[in-house]
C-alpha cells in the first residue's frame, strides 16, 4: 500500500518532467543514449527520495537530482569534463576575452540554423552549457538555476552572460 | 564599454525578467539612450528565440523504460 502511494506520487510529480530532465542530461553528456542512462539513474534517486519533495518545487528538485546524477556519471566516464569551479571560471574568463565583444561586421543578414547553434552550444564548457540550457531552453529563473547547479546567483549571471557572448560569436547571430 | 562588464550582466538580467520594477524602469531609460547596448539586447533576444528550437521531448521509449525500471504501471 505504501509502495503504491509512493509510486503514484512519483508518477504524478516526476514522470511529467522526463523531458526537462532529458534536455539537461543531454546538455551535460552530449548524446541521447548517455542522457537516457542519466535520467534513468536520476529517476531511481528521485523515487527513493520522493517523500522529501514539496509538490510546488518538484521541477527544480528533480533537475537538481539530474544535475548531480550527470556529474556522477561524468566523473566516472569523462573525468576530464569535470573541472573544479575555479578552473572552469579561469578557462571561461580567458575564452570570453578572446570571443567577446562581437560587433556586427557586415549589414548582410545571415541565417542561423539549428545545427550551427547546436555546434556552438557543444563547444561551450560544461558549466556554461548547462547554465544556458537551464535558462534559455528549460526556462528556469536565476534562483532556480543556482539551486540546481549549486553555485551563487552571481556566478549564474556571469555564466549566462559568458555563454550568450560565446554563442552569439560562434553562431554569428545578427539582428535583421 | 566591454560586453564583459556589469552593463551586460544587468542587460541580461533585465531581459530575463530578473530586475525589480524600479531597476527595470531605470534600465529601460538607459537602453533608450544607449544604442550600442540596445543592439546588444536585440542580439540576445534573437539568440534566446533560436535556443527554443533546441527544445525537444524525451524519446518516446524513455517513459516506458523508467516505468519498467521502477516497477510502475504502464501509462501507455
Amino acid at each position: 500500500m505504501e509502495d503504491d502511494r509512493r509510486k503514484g506520487r512519483f508518477a504524478a510529480l516526476v514522470l511529467p518532467l522526463l523531458s526537462d530532465g532529458f534536455v539537461l542530461a543531454h546538455s551535460m553528456t552530449g548524446n541521447h543514449a548517455d542522457a537516457e542512462d542519466v535520467v534513468q539513474d536520476a529517476c531511481l534517486r528521485a523515487f527513493r527520495a520522493i517523500d522529501t519533495v514539496v509538490d510546488s518545487s518538484a521541477r527544480a528538485w528533480f533537475l537538481t537530482i539530474v544535475h548531480h546524477t550527470a556529474c556522477t556519471w561524468l566523473r566516472k566516464n569523462r573525468p576530464a569534463a569535470l573541472l573544479t569551479v575555479n578552473e572552469l571560471d579561469a578557462v571561461e574568463e580567458k575564452a570570453v576575452e578572446t570571443t567577446a565583444p562581437q560587433e556586427i561586421e557586415t549589414p548582410e543578414r545571415k541565417l542561423i540554423d539549428k545545427s550551427r547553434l547546436e555546434a556552438a552550444i557543444a563547444s561551450l564548457s560544461l558549466a556554461l552549457r548547462e547554465t544556458i540550457t537551464l535558462r534559455d531552453i528549460e526556462g528556469l529563473n536565476y534562483r532556480e538555476i543556482a539551486q540546481v547547479t549549486g553555485v551563487p546567483i552571481g556566478t549564474v549571471m556571469s555564466r549566462i552572460a559568458r555563454a550568450r557572448s560565446q554563442l552569439i560569436a560562434l553562431s554569428k547571430v545578427e539582428t535583421e | 564599454m566591454t560586453f564583459a562588464d556589469d552593463s551586460d550582466l544587468i542587460l541580461q538580467a533585465y531581459l530575463d525578467g530578473e530586475l525589480d520594477a524600479i531597476n527595470a524602469l531605470t534600465f529601460e531609460r538607459r537602453l533608450a539612450t544607449d544604442s550600442r547596448l540596445a543592439a546588444r539586447g536585440d542580439l540576445i533576444v534573437k539568440l534566446r528565440a533560436l535556443m527554443h528550437l533546441l527544445l525537444e521531448p524525451a524519446p518516446r521509449n524513455l517513459r516506458s523504460r523508467i516505468e519498467d525500471y521502477l516497477g510502475l504501471p504502464r501509462s501507455e
